[in-house]
């Protein structure tokens, strides 16, 4: 896709097959896209129940694809040839965008999550002021960036994706309450841009030294140069490429943009950014970091396993802290995020099985982290008005009484999350993560995830509690309050009642038959750690 | 056994844990009267499966040698299996676990007394379906402790303790639920994730998560320093359960806050989860740390006996006063794990009896002091004086219980207490000996606390009056407690206050007789009595005959002992 200047003069830049089929998904979301943007031109009556059907068939349809037609074998497109690099250096024909057993399920799991959200979005859909037509044509466009994502195998594809990722994400945030939602998507949006001119120097940094872009070609670039003049240029490149993705994923000490950005969007749109957004950041690091720069997991494993300590520790000490719910939830992910990145800190000089568990052990826990975090935004959700962002700790007060089965939902989730039995998706999550780094040797990472761990009980107890606090104030305070349970159950919310009834019984049963995500897990991984070596 | 006796006997097993784990899903959904029903179905299934895993039982060949056993496939690639059984050592706990949840949901059945509006929030009977769902989760955890013969799956049961208790605390508790029922989630919470890293290590290092070849001769064949770091895990995570002095400060916030029942399955059995975790993991698993670490264990055991004891004479308030009783008769339970360390016999024993003891006696006052609050409002020493005369059933359960509690010969506490001692003066080093007195000694002040409270209880003749202006300022006891500290003036100053809360309570109740049946005169429900009387009989007949329960583990005790030396 890319030709190189530094391609010596024998090389030929050969002509490019695109193999369609395994851009089915990716056309497939397209069109719905359009679709969508379309009716909400012509269609005037029930547009809300249409939009969101296209939607939702165009997510569930991109599933069905990527299932029938990538299928579980490996397809790739957009492939460079084998060259003699000016350099000396012999790399092998690579691809740009591949699919097989690994992507295809990362983008069914992606689109089942967005079909949720869509449900979840239900309510805020149905209110008058809404643009129906655009926050579906943006979260699709978003779905569909994230589905290119994890096919990507070279660093501008990879970064083309993320902003196909992000970009929609800026107006999808201020589409809750008008100032806060505006500033936050600004901040959101400037931070998001500067962390994309940075990947971007990165990459064009990393070009220049080793004058390729395919991942695969970089890791056989830097195994057959371990050591040269540029090897400050390449750290930086390195550390610059990192940077710009860890930026996404919002960890320490990239962070700052999120707690603001998830308490000020809608709810629906915040578990969207805590879910999609967060696998698509995860998914390029990991490209990054195991795809291309695996030969260099030495020197920065051991920096990525203090960012993910660092992000633990400072997301759950400042989650302690916090009034409303939106931020809390914003400090817990990246807390969150934490746990999901510390095996990779570890992958330095390992055996490939370890690589794999350790790499499979990082995806049990997004997962899991995964279904939790849709019943804990699902249950905020039913217990809001449409347009609420997450509010404030106290306005959970009452809810118990309110709305029991909300509320159980929300304790249901908020258990997962502190991985506490009887949610056993929590807990086995919490003891993949735990194996896989005390298997590798790292007692000490073990040590400093459990210790996060007994913080983060506290700030999800704090949770719970407050939903078993009587309402504060004055009574006519309390009839101000958005209207209860059971005065405004139109379908919409149905419909949203339904997903975190999904969602629910989805962790439930996940937690106890975990066999088939594990399996599916350490599939992912070892195609990843095949990458590795 | 034929085909068929055993699978009766595995079903009768997987019903133990499936028909409460059912249970606490149900109840939720019921109504008042259909959960009182499917309850008391599902303990009384319980308690009966339980009696009824004695059938078959047989000498044990090794440390762990399961009567009956079930081993199914779970999460492999977490090296956790579905492994449970029960033996000499773990079925005394099972029937225990059994039989307080059976109290408590006769207690929550038939009528917990109104409450006497002292109380600031009386429970309200439309969540009791709730709370009964709770103590049956709680039971499925306990007893999933008890019975798992998987190290793994022993850590998911004794984490699934916590959300429950955590429930109960936190919904049912006094007007400071909210810092207990914290203090408990974070504390045990540590121990259980310490727990956690712990076993995985083990599993790590010895390639196998099954008990039954963990426990084999030898322990699990760990290098030194693996084996050294896995006991430390695991001894901190038990000792915060059992709690151990220094860490203990959860356990008294956590009594006094949690509701009758809570207190009851946090005392009778969750803090037998630590030192059945010692006795069941570290002994057997880890001979050669145990051994060298037996002294730190046993030391620290001393010394929460002596500190127990001494707070109790500084408590004033009922409830308080048994939680910190807890904490010393836990510390003569590790008095006897440590010596079986050590290599003692006798020591394991009256560890194990010395559990099942504790778990008896303090439910039993636990439940009267609950029936006490409902009645008269607070449970403070001085408002409790002369219930001898106004509550005499009451009164005298409540000396049954202290007198157990203080070890009287012939009553259940004294055999494991006694035997403790014992099993330390036996190991025939200067230390030991030392630690043995020690305890002796603080068995003594034990007697004191308790007869203290006897002397509140039965001081007067039933007029307050009496008490108030002249006998307690100059009963021995109070003086000598509340002048040389001051922590002991402050508990006086307490104590007055609560003097002048209780003589108007009484002038108000008096009002109440005039008019028609007093508070102070309600007489016990059905309900408390019905969750009292079987403690009650349990307490003499493990006085009387402590044999019985001893000859079911006698076995396993020598063979957990000769493979550690």
């Amino acid at each position: 896709m890319w030709s190189s200047p530094l391609l010596s003069a024998s090389a030929q830049v050969p002509s490019q097959a695109i193999d369609h089929a395994a851009l089915t998904p990716l056309y497939v979301l397209a069109g719905a896209a359009i679709a969508v943007l379309l009716a909400d031109l012509f269609v005037a009556r029930g547009r809300v129940w249409l939009l969101l059907g296209l939607s939702a068939a165009g997510s569930t349809g991109a599933a069905v694809t990527a299932l029938l037609i990538t299928g579980t074998g490996s397809r790739s497109s957009f492939c460079a040839a084998a060259v003699r690099l000016r350099s000396g250096v012999d790399v092998s024909a690579a691809c740009s965008y591949v699919t097989n057993y690994a992507t295809t399920a990362v983008t069914v799991a992606l689109c089942v999550v967005a079909v949720v959200v869509l449900a979840l979005s239900a309510p805020l859909l149905s209110k008058e002021s809404t643009p129906v037509g655009e926050y579906c044509f943006l979260l699709l466009c978003s779905l569909l960036g994230a589905v290119a994502l994890f096919s990507a195998r070279d660093l501008l594809t990879l970064i083309v994706a993320t902003e196909a990722l992000t970009l929609p994400m800026y107006v999808l945030v201020a589409f809750g309450q008008a100032r806060r939602g505006i500033a936050s998507a600004t901040t959101f949006f400037t931070v998001s841009v500067v962390s994309t001119a940075i990947s971007l120097l990165g990459a064009s940094l990393l070009y220049a030294v080793l004058g390729v872009v395919h991942f695969e070609q970089i890791s056989q670039v830097l195994r057959a140069r371990p050591a040269s003049a540029e090897m400050g240029v390449l750290y930086a490149a390195m550390a610059l490429v990192l940077a710009g993705f860890l930026f996404k994923l919002a960890t320490v000490p990239f962070h700052t943009w999120a707690p603001g950005s998830y308490d000020a969007a809608p709810l629906p749109v915040a578990a969207y950014l805590t879910t999609v957004s967060k696998v698509g950041g995860f998914f390029a690091v990991l490209l990054v970091v195991v795809g291309a720069l695996g030969d260099r997991l030495a020197q920065l494993g051991p920096v990525l396993a203090m960012l993910a300590v660092a992000s633990m520790t400072l997301g759950n000490l400042a989650a302690l802290r916090q009034h409303r719910v939106g931020r809390l939830l914003g400090w817990s992910s990246i807390a969150q995020l934490g746990y999901v990145l510390v095996p990779i800190g570890v992958l330095g000089v390992r055996t490939r099985g370890e690589v794999s568990q350790l790499l499979a052990s990082s995806m049990i826990y997004l997962g899991f982290y995964l279904v939790i975090t849709l019943v804990v935004f699902g249950a905020l959700v039913l217990s809001r008005a449409p347009r609420d962002d997450g509010g404030a700790l106290v306005d959970l007060a009452g809810i118990a009484a309110r709305s029991p089965w909300t509320c159980a939902a929300l304790l249901f989730g908020l258990a997962g999350l502190a991985g506490l039995p009887p949610v056993f998706a929590g807990t086995f999550a919490k003891l993949a993560v735990l194996r896989s780094l005390i298997d590798s040797g790292a007692v000490w990472l073990a040590v400093a995830v459990v210790l996060n761990s007994v913080v983060g009980l506290a700030v999800y107890g704090r949770v719970a509690f407050a939903c078993f606090a009587s309402p504060a104030g004055p009574a006519d305070q309390a009839a101000s309050l958005p209207p209860c349970a059971g005065q405004r159950r139109g379908a919409p919310y149905v419909l949203a009642a339904a997903a975190v009834l999904v969602a629910s019984v989805t962790t439930a049963v996940v937690g106890l038959l975990p066999a088939p995500l594990f399996d599916v897990c350490h599939r992912i991984a070892s195609s990843l750690a095949a990458l590795l070596m | 056994m034929s085909a068929r006796t055993t699978f009766i006997a595995d079903a009768l097993l997987v019903s133990t844990l499936a028909v409460p784990a059912l249970a606490a899903l149900v109840l939720p959904l019921c109504r008042l009267v259909a959960a009182r029903v499917v309850a008391l179905l599902a303990c009384l299934w319980t308690l009966a499966a339980s009696c009824g895993l004695l059938v078959g039982h047989h000498p044990a060949r090794s440390a762990v040698d399961p009567w009956h056993q079930v081993d199914w496939a779970w999460v492999a690639a977490l090296r956790l299996r579905f492994h449970i059984g029960v033996d000499g050592i773990s079925w005394p706990l099972v029937l225990l676990t059994s039989l307080l949840v059976t109290c408590c949901v006769l207690y929550l059945t038939f009528g917990v007394s109104g409450g006497s509006g002292n109380q600031p929030e009386a429970m309200p009977q439309r969540r009791i379906p709730l709370l009964l769902s709770l103590v049956f989760a709680l039971q499925t955890a306990m007893l999933g402790v008890f019975m798992s013969l998987d190290v793994v799956l022993f850590f998911v049961f004794f984490e699934l303790t916590l959300a429950p208790m955590y429930a109960v605390i936190a919904g049912w508790g006094g007007p400071h639920r909210r810092s207990a029922a914290m203090k408990f989630l974070l504390y045990t919470g540590l121990g259980s994730l310490l727990l956690a890293v712990g076993v995985l290590l083990l599993v790590s290092a010895a390639g196998t998560a099954n008990l039954t070849q963990l426990s084999a001769p030898g322990g699990a064949g760990l290098g030194h320093y693996t084996q050294l770091a896995v006991f430390v895990l695991l001894l901190l995570a038990f000792a915060i359960k059992a709690p151990l002095w220094p860490l203990h400060t959860w356990l008294p916030d956590a009594h006094t806050q949690a509701p009758t029942v809570g207190s009851v399955l946090l005392a009778g059995v969750l803090l037998k989860l630590g030192s059945y975790g010692l006795i069941r993991l570290t002994l057997p698993v880890l001979p050669e740390a145990a051994r060298s670490a037996a002294w730190l264990l046993g030391a620290a055991a001393v010394a929460a006996i002596v500190i127990g004891a001494l707070m109790c004479l500084a408590q004033t308030e009922l409830k308080r006063m048994i939680a910190y009783s807890s904490v010393g008769h836990m510390g003569f339970v590790l008095l006897g794990v440590a010596s079986a360390a050590a290599g003692s016999e006798i020591g394991l024993q009256a560890a194990l009896l010395g559990n099942l003891a504790h778990g008896v006696i303090t439910s039993l006052l636990f439940f009267l002091v609950g029936s006490v609050k409902d009645r008269l409002g607070s449970t403070e020493l001085t408002a409790c004086v002369g219930l001898t005369v106004r509550l005499p059933l009451l009164a005298g359960l409540l000396c049954f219980g202290a007198v157990a509690s203080f070890d009287l010969p012939g009553l259940a506490g004294f055999w494991g207490e006694a035997f403790s001692v014992l099993a330390a003066w036996q190991q025939l080093d200067v230390w030991w000996r030392v630690y043995a007195v020690v305890a002796a000694v603080a068995a003594a002040i034990v007697v004191a606390y308790f007869l203290r409270a006897l002397y509140y209880l039965s001081n007067a003749s039933g007029h307050p009056a009496d008490v108030f202006t002249e006998n307690v300022p100059q009963a021995p006891s109070s003086t000598t407690f509340s002048l040389k500290t001051p922590g002991g003036l402050r508990g006086s100053a307490n104590r007055a206050s609560a003097k002048a809360a209780g003589a108007a309570a009484y002038e108000g109740r008096q009002g109440d007789e005039n008019t028609g049946r007093g508070l102070l005169a309600e007489p016990l429900t059905a309900g408390e009595l019905l969750a009292v009387i079987p403690l009650v009989l349990a307490t003499l007949v493990l006085g009387v005959w402590p044999g019985g329960i001893l000859s079911l583990s006698a076995d396993a005790v020598a063979a957990i002992i000769s493979g550690a030396s």
